[in-house]
């Protein structure tokens, strides 16, 4: 028996823990409006009022409404506001009904019927004397403009308000009658349906069907709204039409609210049936610049003639005494030279050529002294392999061949094609082979590849050779660097060509620190001050750092890395911290790459840092754990810079911190929680990258490991 | 009474005792979170081992 109860006990239990309490809620004697509206039309001047009714859950249903309402620039005061009771009560459930205020009835409560009109509105049930509570207030400005104007013989109103919930006989007799007219069972035309609404940029085109009722339709209406309070109303009383266009010159910039509906005869206590609503984004429009023919043109001007130009000489004295003229660009690009070490070379080898031609084995006489002179020496060489040919050449040998080819053939045709620099230098270098009588199979080709390679960058081929340059090994470091590249690619398994993340050296890193001490230039405190005056001082000192210096540093310590900041002093460290800080707080005025750098500083993934510190900053203002884990991340990094081989992430200081506070009060942590701030739909949303990747790595285990051991569980049972 | 009572005590203690790796991993999860993530994963812990517990019998 008792094992029965105890099941029963259970069961009533479960039953209690999964239904929901609302279900349980107990309304009101009368509930108030679910909703209201209010709408004006500009054009009649009617002012509608709409009510929505309540879900029918009360005891006393609305037999009326009644709506205070005032034109004031202050709040609505329901003592000396003027009220009228509606003639509908509370008719379906959820549904919307209307009260008109005629531009007659404006003009006959108020003398000047424009300004502030403000309403209340509170459900009545007379019968059982129970009245709701007042909805909250809503406005409607009313222009000062036609067909607003004053009623030229205008009285006050004798009463301004006949409250039933206040007067005893006379409400009776008001309560009777409004009851019987809440008696009708339906008040209102069939509601329009399939309504769809067409915006390309410009007009909003309605169309809709209908299907006549039990109650004539009279009217159709659209309201539409661009903040969901204030509506504009469109009464279309051709009850055969089916479509409506709104013109463009009625959309503005923002979200277009609609709702659409069928009236019955308002005059004659008759309501709206609502139609289908919804609201979609629209843009002003505005019209297209209007296009005029440009002038006819004018008949061009004779053309003036081409200016002269001055050429200026230079007299240029030769080594043999001789003078020869030089214009500036010719003495600019080094054909001086050049002409110097041609006649040089004629006096000498008998060859009219510059150095490097003659280097290059241009000149037989020249040719013959070197293989009388270093036969022997070459051929080691060569035997050898070795790209020197400092030891091919003589020391002067500063040829670089495209240069060479360019100046020689420079008063003959100029050099564009590659194709046919490379032929040429192909037959330089088997005119030097025939001549040092050098094997073929020495030849490596892959170094000529590489002077095409000189030859295709253009500053090299536009700047004119210099004397102390050594352009060959020039050469030879790019042959190396162009060797090399794939290499490392392939070592690293690089994909993409992506270049691996580079770890600083020791050196690097001592010399990233050096800047960020040269940069971070902390203040000069003390020894004898406390710990409080220095933060103090500390403070100050990075709150005068404009926006751009405190990028500077963020910058600098982003290269180093916050964890390599041990080596730097105290001081340093601590004004980095509050840089850091200073940036997570003033992350508006940071552009996206500045944000990235804080970001990086603060240990998240670079692809997504600019994303990450925008939640951080967001949550920091709310969040102090989050604050406090900015403030200390910095020396909190540095303090844990040897014990993980993984980065320090802020997403750890925040799980210290919390694991810190849990300690301190464990209970405090559980109860200090407002489920209120809680948004299904932005759960996660303010989580960082890091801390959502970290917080999968614990609870994917954890669920997984569970799943596991109940399975285990069952089986051994 | 107080048996049935001291009883359910008992087991609700074992029954937490089996639950103690799930419990530390969710705690570590509730302390790797922030914000509203944070404070969801921490009721949602809380009221299911709640009706974890008060659910023995049931389940038995």
């Amino acid at each position: 028996m008792a094992r029965r109860i105890n099941e029963l006990f259970n069961y009533l239990l479960v039953l209690f823990l999964i239904t929901p309490s609302p279900v349980f809620a107990d309304h009101v004697p009368t509930q108030p409006p679910y909703d209201q509206s209010i709408a004006l039309d500009t054009s009649t001047g009617d002012l509608t009022i709409g009510i929505y009714s309540s879900d029918g859950f009360e005891d006393s249903p609305p037999e009326k409404y009644t709506i205070w309402f005032d034109i004031s620039d202050s709040a609505l005061d329901t003592s000396t506001a003027f009220c009228i009771s509606t003639s509908f009560g509370h008719g379906t459930n959820l549904t919307w009904q209307y009260h008109v205020f005629s531009l007659e009835d404006l003009q006959t409560y108020f003398e000047n019927p424009y300004g502030t009109f403000r309403t209340k509105i509170r459900a009545d049930n007379d019968t059982d004397n129970s009245f709701s509570t007042l909805t909250a207030e809503q406005t409607i400005t009313i222009p000062n403009q036609e067909p607003f104007v004053s009623s030229e013989n205008w009285t006050a109103p004798s009463s301004t308000c006949n409250d039933t919930s206040t007067t005893t006989t006379t409400t009776s007799s008001t309560t009777s009658s409004s009851t019987t007219s809440s008696t009708v069972p339906i008040t209102a035309p069939n509601a329009p349906t399939n309504v769809s609404v067409n915006y390309g940029g410009e007009d909003v085109y309605f169309s809709w069907e209908y299907e006549a009722g039990e109650i004539d339709v009279v009217e159709f209406h659209i309201n539409y709204s661009y903040d969901n309070q204030t509506w504009t109303r469109v009464v279309i009383n051709d009850i055969d039409a089916r479509t409506y266009t709104l013109d463009k010159s009625f959309i503005e910039t923002g979200t277009f609210y609609w709702e659409m509906a069928s009236c019955g005869d308002l005059e004659n206590n008759q309501s709206c049936a609502n139609g289908d609503s919804n609201n979609f984004e629209t843009t002003e429009y505005v019209p297209p610049t209007t296009t005029t023919l440009p002038p006819a043109p004018k008949p061009e001007p004779e053309p003036e003639p081409p200016p002269t130009t001055t050429t200026t000489l230079y007299v240029v004295v030769n080594e043999d005494g001789s003078e020869s003229n030089y214009t500036k660009e010719e003495v600019e690009d080094g054909t001086v030279e050049r002409d110097s070490e041609r006649k040089a070379n004629e006096d000498k080898w008998g060859c009219y050529i510059t150095d490097i031609a003659l280097l290059r084995g241009d000149c037989p006489a020249y040719n013959d002294s070197l293989i009388e002179d270093k036969e022997e020496e070459i051929i080691i060489e060569i035997d050898e392999e070795e790209p020197d040919t400092e030891g091919e050449l003589p020391k002067d040998d500063d040829v670089v061949s495209d240069v060479v080819d360019k100046d020689e053939d420079k008063d003959i045709e100029p050099i564009k094609e590659d194709e046919f620099v490379k032929e040429e230098i192909e037959i330089d270098i088997e005119q030097i082979e025939e001549e040092f009588e050098i094997e073929v199979e020495i030849i490596e080709l892959p170094e000529i590849i590489i002077i095409e390679e000189e030859i295709l960058d253009e500053e090299e081929i536009e700047e004119p050779i210099k004397e102390d340059e050594e352009p060959i090994e020039e050469v030879f470091e790019d042959d190396e660097v162009v060797d090399t590249i794939p290499d490392r690619q392939e070592e690293v398994g690089g994909r993409d060509n992506e270049e691996p993340v580079e770890e600083l050296s020791e050196e690097e890193i001592q010399e990233e620190v050096k800047q960020v001490e040269e940069i971070v230039k902390a203040p000069v405190v003390a020894e004898d001050i406390s710990e409080e005056e220095k933060e103090e001082i500390i403070e100050e000192y990075v709150e005068e750092l404009e926006t751009e210096q405190v990028v500077e540093i963020l910058d600098e310590v982003a290269d180093v890395r916050v964890e390599n900041l041990k080596q730097v002093s105290e001081d340093v460290i601590e004004v980095v911290a509050k840089v850091v800080e200073k940036a997570v707080e003033e992350i508006e005025e940071l552009d996206d790459e500045q944000k990235e750098v804080v970001g990086e500083v603060l240990g998240f993934d670079e692809e997504t840092a600019k994303e990450d510190v925008e939640i951080i900053a967001e949550q920091a203002k709310e969040d102090e754990v989050i604050a406090e884990a900015v403030e200390v991340f910095v020396e909190r990094a540095v303090e844990n810079a040897d014990d993980s081989i993984l980065p320090y992430t802020l997403a750890d200081v925040v799980v210290e911190i919390q694991f810190e506070e849990f300690v301190a009060d464990p209970i405090g942590a559980i109860i200090d929680i407002d489920l209120q701030d809680i948004k299904i739909s932005e759960i996660g949303a303010d989580l960082t990258t890091d801390q959502k990747e970290k917080a999968q790595e614990v609870i994917v285990p954890t669920i997984l490991v569970r799943v596991a051991s109940l399975a285990l569980l069952r089986r051994e049972v | 009474m107080i048996k049935k009572l001291w009883d359910w005590l008992v087991t609700a203690i074992k029954e937490t005792l089996n639950l103690s790796w799930t419990l530390s991993g969710l705690a570590i999860a509730v302390l790797t979170l922030s914000g509203s993530a944070r404070d969801i994963t921490l009721v949602a812990t809380l009221i299911t081992l709640a009706i974890w517990l008060l659910t023995i019998g049931f389940r038995k």
